[in-house]
């Protein structure tokens, strides 16, 4: 065994050897070599080092760029045609092919650009060839769903993985005009929403707070703009959105239920470019253009509402002074210093703010450095290093008229990191990726300062901090021409302290008002340099694709994921003032174990005309937390006492019927599903349905292309209302009718079901401001037969008797709403 | 942040709708309604029985039921059902004893009715005194401008100190005209010295949104303007405290609907009928002011 494991480590060395980084890279694996030595589970390594043993081969790789902005084309398929072999870009462009020398044809190819072929003679020595592809000049070719091979979703291993073109997503029509990546995902099967107005979504039955959202690779914490009416991504920098909701690549991890994975644009490389658009909430401006041609570019995208400002005439008296408006910046830079290395800097920065006198303010900043490294041309390393923060603040005194009887309100959360990635390119048919993430969390939970006549007192909760380290190895083999397979295991290990010196630990005692969950806390003093809690995880993952025919396959995916972070919430939405906080000694890692199976077919004249896919999942989380009745979760250093954990399951179907091609495209999708939990006392410890379980779900989305000028979007969404609890009885206390809740009542009733279309049309024009350019109008109306769609039921005493008691349906958006944006780019 | 909400949902078209719904079925409750103190004159307490959530007729009153009070000092006082009020139960000081209440003791309520018995118990905690009251001339905000309500007045702010010692609770009572602000969002509860139950604020004087907690509407000229400090226990803060929550539970950061708790017993603990409501004893302060023009406070922000 010992043996094999240095003849891995002498095989990389031989490959990075003279390299810079090489000994950081060999050391690498070396780490992920010998943890899994030494846990005894190198049978991985065994069943991966038949395909790296093998004779020196030619090699051939390089970038596949749009020749019209020089963006890395994500997903492009290489293929030679007289092996019938292939590859396709990774998420930078790259690619690279190893075969015996000889000469061969490469085709690339890539939906909505014209194909390309070369004639390429493989010789012994390692070559390079970068490729720019030109944008088909079909008009309608862009209307595409994606921008993959559009037999990737057959041929690929992926599944449960959703894609979207930006340029899809800009064709749905969108609340007020304004286009919205968050919003639009949750038209995709298995993605659903608990009501309009909520912040994030949940994937599979899952909670907001366990999809990763990744910007740049930089985890975003609250993706959402206005409490959840729009999130922050502008999509004038959104190059690519990737959702996994199962069959989760080793790569990924630190969230149970998905990942949303959004590159941001480079910058043209070739030519100044703006964008721009006027809409009710918001106006963007985005400038992108090389600094040095074909080398470095940058973008810069920024936006914000104006709803105070349009606003302002009519605030009179006490809200004159109001303001309330959100914005984000959003900005990248990459330099492309030779054929083997790249840097990219990306940084977002986006605030909410609201305020009179009294101020409430939010937001996320994140920073993400890239440099991607060829060290050969079978080996390519992504080394990251970001930063992420995530804070609030309220403030009952902005202004700072009366410090003497104020109160703030600070929290927040800060990531760091620095994480490579490796792939290394082995044959065609294998692709073996690697790497390791060290990530460090800092939470202040919570601090407060009030005074009352002068006298100043702090409180809240400790700041708190939390160590990740992961390491993960994944191998993707096409073993024969129908069965090919993706297998990999990631390590994630985690270390909780506490930085003030003291820990809890939860003492049982008898149920009382005081503590509803029969437990209370003991403080422990602990050095704050030393750890409270570790926990470590094995999280394999696995997928498998058995070709079925031309144009049909079908898949299976196991993964099982840990998360160390949680968001305290016990509220219907998710609100801006809830705190994440990092498992502790009392809070154990949520673990999800996920299996899926889907049957995939291509249908149509062309072969992939129509996509149709079939899935089925099948989830289980551990330690769930749900939260005693009278939880109080704000500024508590106690909070961990109201707390209850449990087992969370979530099952479903999914369908899945797309058109590609003609002027009419779309999707249609269906779900059926089921989110429960079962958390110890609790609904008297029986199984209850989550508050965004949803049976059904069907979502279909339409987009017609009428003429160069016209095109027209509509979208239909149809989910079943969620679950709700309503009290049971009623007494009289003091004049006002309370309500009386039986136990075991969670999830009582359902709201009303929800359903809703929406149109668009869009309006192309030749020119654009000052005769520059192209622009358009986007005409839009949202719930267009003004549905009064429900996002709660209440109860509460009638407002002028309040003996009587009465049910009160919540519409968050009553009526239907027209809109006009306007778009230029230059 | 819920008037911001508010603010918001105006804006992106939000309504709410009034609709009929099925009560979800379940087992009835014996419902104790007391405040006890130590003001004089009689003191009462109501039994009722619980009804599904959308019944809205008439409570059933708890009739024939034996009903008694013991303190810490062994004096017991009868509660006798009053002949006009059925389910209303009354204790008429007598020469003897003029008032119930005196800080300091704890008082055990014990209930035979049928064959469930209850009990209950509860400490009598000081209370502060309110120190002043002032005012000064305002316009009424979105909140305190319905139909009917002053658009231009007085805006008032009450005074007092928390009691040294942490987890002193209180409940502010204020009355217009002797009317009694009653509504859901009127139930004032605070811990120390501030709305919400955090450490840290103990033996300050009663923060800002305490002290400007009386002002549902506007106060105008030679109106009577009385507020009263109610001690509370803990466990009656936390009655009170999920009870504000439950009744003014809405919109979209709504939580889902949690049980008020209680201090009423069954001693049968398997019995379909148990307990609900509260027993509380409290210590009274009070302070009363006829609202004058003239001795408005001047200047920019009342303290």
């Amino acid at each position: 065994m010992l043996l094999i494991v240095l003849n891995f480590i002498d095989f990389f060395d031989n490959v990075m050897s003279g390299k810079p980084f090489g000994f950081f890279a060999s050391y690498l694996c070396v780490f992920i070599v010998n943890m899994m030595y030494i846990k005894k589970i190198g049978f991985l390594l065994l069943m991966l080092l038949p395909t790296l043993m093998f004779a020196q081969k030619a090699t051939i790789s390089g970038y596949v760029k749009d020749a019209s902005n020089g963006e890395g084309l994500i997903g492009a398929s290489i293929y030679i045609k007289e092996l019938k072999v292939g590859n396709v870009t990774n998420t930078y462009g790259f690619y690279s092919l190893s075969v015996q020398p000889g000469e061969f044809t490469l085709v690339f190819s890539s939906s909505g650009f014209a194909k390309q072929e070369k004639k390429v003679t493989f010789s012994g020595k390692n070559q390079t060839l970068n490729i720019e592809m030109k944008p088909e000049s079909n008009e309608l070719a862009e209307v595409r769903v994606t921008a993959k091979a559009v037999d990737e979703n057959v041929k690929g291993i992926e599944m449960s993985v959703n894609k979207i073109d930006i340029k899809t997503i800009r064709k749905i029509p969108a609340l007020l005009g304004e286009v919205d990546l968050v919003r639009a995902i949750q038209l995709l099967p298995g993605v659903s929403t608990v009501g309009e107005g909520a912040s994030g979504f949940n994937v599979r039955g899952g909670g907001v707070d366990q999809n990763l959202v990744l910007l740049d690779d930089a985890p975003v914490y609250n993706s959402s703009h206005l409490f959840g009416f729009f999130s922050v991504f502008n999509p004038d920098a959104v190059k690519d959105v990737k959702l996994f909701k199962g069959g989760i690549p080793s790569q990924y991890g630190g969230r149970v239920s998905s990942i949303l994975d959004v590159k941001m644009k480079e910058g043209n490389a070739k030519k100044l470019e703006v964008n721009g658009g006027i809409g009710v909430i918001f106006s963007r401006l985005s400038i992108e253009a090389p600094l040095i041609k074909d080398k470095a570019s940058f973008i810069v995208a920024a936006r914000r509402s104006y709803i105070d400002i349009l606003a302002k005439p009519f605030l009179t008296g006490n809200n004159a002074d109001a303001t309330f408006n959100f914005y984000d910046l959003t900005a990248k830079v990459n330099y492309n210093i030779d054929t083997k290395n790249t840097v990219f800097l990306s940084g977002y920065f986006g605030r909410d703010v609201f305020g009179t006198g009294f101020g409430f303010n939010w937001g996320n900043s994140t920073i993400s450095a890239r440099w991607n490294h060829v060290f050969s041309n079978k080996l390519f390393m992504n080394a990251t290093t970001f930063y992420s923060n995530y804070d609030y603040l309220l403030d009952s005194d902005l202004k700072n008229k009366r410090p003497s009887d104020a109160f703030r309100w600070t929290s927040n959360i800060v990531n760091l990191s620095f994480k490579p990635d490796f792939t290394y390119y082995v044959t065609p048919d294998n692709t073996l990726t690697f790497g390791a993430q060290v990530l460090s969390y800092q939470f202040s939970p919570g601090k407060a300062s009030a005074s009352s006549n002068g006298a100043v007192r702090n409180f809240g909760q400790a700041d708190k901090s939390g160590l990740e380290l992961s390491a993960y190895i994944g191998d993707e083999w096409k073993i024969s021409p129908r069965i090919s397979v993706q297998y990999g295991i990631r390590y994630s290990n985690y270390d909780y302290k506490s930085d003030d010196g003291v820990y809890y630990e939860r003492i049982a005692v008898p149920n009382s008002i005081e503590n509803p969950t029969g437990f209370t806390l003991k403080p422990v003093q602990v050095s704050p340099t030393s750890s409270v809690a570790t926990y470590g995880n094995w999280e394999p993952r696995f997928a498998l694709n058995l070709k079925a025919g031309e144009n049909s396959s079908f898949k299976a995916s196991y993964n099982r994921l840990a998360q160390y972070v949680h968001l305290m919430s016990n509220t219907a939405a998710s609100t801006p003032l809830d705190v994440w906080t990092p498992s502790t000694n009392n809070i154990k890692p949520q673990i999800a174990d996920q299996v899926a199976l889907g049957v995939f077919k291509n249908l149509g004249e062309n072969g992939n005309d129509y996509e149709t896919s079939v899935e089925v999942y099948y989830k289980e989380m551990q330690n769930q937390i749900d939260y005693a009745d009278r939880a109080n979760l704000f500024l508590n250093p106690l909070f961990e006492k109201d707390l209850l954990f449990g087992k969370g399951r979530a099952y479903g179907l999914e369908l899945y019927l797309k058109k590609n091609v003609g002027k009419l495209t779309g999707w249609a999708s269906y779900t059926l599903a089921r989110s429960e939990r079962l958390i110890e006392g609790l609904n008297n410890n029986e199984w209850y349905v989550n508050r965004y379980d949803r049976t059904h779900t069907f979502n279909m989305v339409g987009q017609y292309a009428l003429s160069a000028k016209w095109s027209f979007g509509a979208n239909f969404a149809y989910i079943t209302g969620v679950p709700y609890s309503i009290p049971s009885q009623k007494y009289i206390y003091e004049g006002v009718a309370y309500p009386q809740t039986v136990p075991g009542t969670r999830g009582n009733i359902r709201v009303p079901d929800y359903h809703r279309l929406d149109i668009s049309a869009t309006k192309k024009n030749k020119k654009a401001l000052f005769g520059k350019g192209s622009s358009e109008w986007v005409f839009s109306v949202y719930n267009l037969y003004n549905r009064k769609n429900p996002f709660s039921i209440y109860t509460q005493p009638n407002a002028d008797n309040t003996l009587k008691t009465e049910a009160v349906q919540l519409s968050i958006i009553g009526s239907f709403i027209p809109a006009v944006t306007y778009n230029f780019t230059f | 942040m819920r008037y911001l909400l508010v603010l918001f949902s105006m804006f992106l078209f939000a309504c709410e709708d009034v609709v009929t719904l099925q009560s979800p079925k379940s087992d009835r409750y014996l419902v104790v309604e007391s405040t006890l103190t130590n003001l004089p004159g009689p003191q009462k307490i109501i039994l009722t029985q619980s009804q599904d959530y959308f019944d809205n007729t008439n409570p059933p009153a708890i009739q024939g039921a034996e009903v008694i009070v013991r303190d810490d000092a062994s004096n017991e006082f009868k509660f006798v059902e009053s002949p006009d009020a059925p389910g209303t139960y009354v204790w008429v000081p007598t020469a003897l004893k003029p008032i119930f209440g005196q800080v300091g003791r704890i008082y055990q309520l014990t209930i035979k009715s049928g064959s469930d018995s209850f009990v209950a118990s509860a400490k009598m905690n000081p209370v502060p005194p309110i120190d002043s009251i002032a005012y000064k001339k305002a316009t009424a905000n979105p909140r305190q401008s319905a139909d009917g309500k002053p658009k231009e007045g007085f805006e008032a702010r009450f005074f007092g100190n928390d009691l040294v010692g942490e987890g002193s609770c209180y409940r502010v009572k204020f009355y217009k005209n002797g009317k009694l602000f009653n509504s859901p969002s009127n139930l004032v509860v605070f811990y120390d010295s501030a709305l919400q139950k955090v450490s840290g604020t103990d033996g300050l004087m009663f923060n800002l949104p305490i002290r400007a907690s009386i002002n549902p509407e506007l106060y105008e000229a030679n109106d009577k303007l009385k507020v009263e400090l109610y001690s509370i226990s803990l466990d009656q803060f936390s009655f009170y405290s999920q009870a504000r929550l439950e009744l003014n539970n809405a919109g979209l950061f709504s939580r889902p609907a949690a049980n008020i708790p209680s201090n009423i017993k069954n001693l049968n603990s398997n019995s379909k009928l148990q307990g609900a409501g509260w027993f509380g004893v409290s210590a009274v302060s009070s302070l009363e002011t006829v609202i004058d023009p003239a001795k408005a406070r001047k200047g920019s922000d009342l303290p």
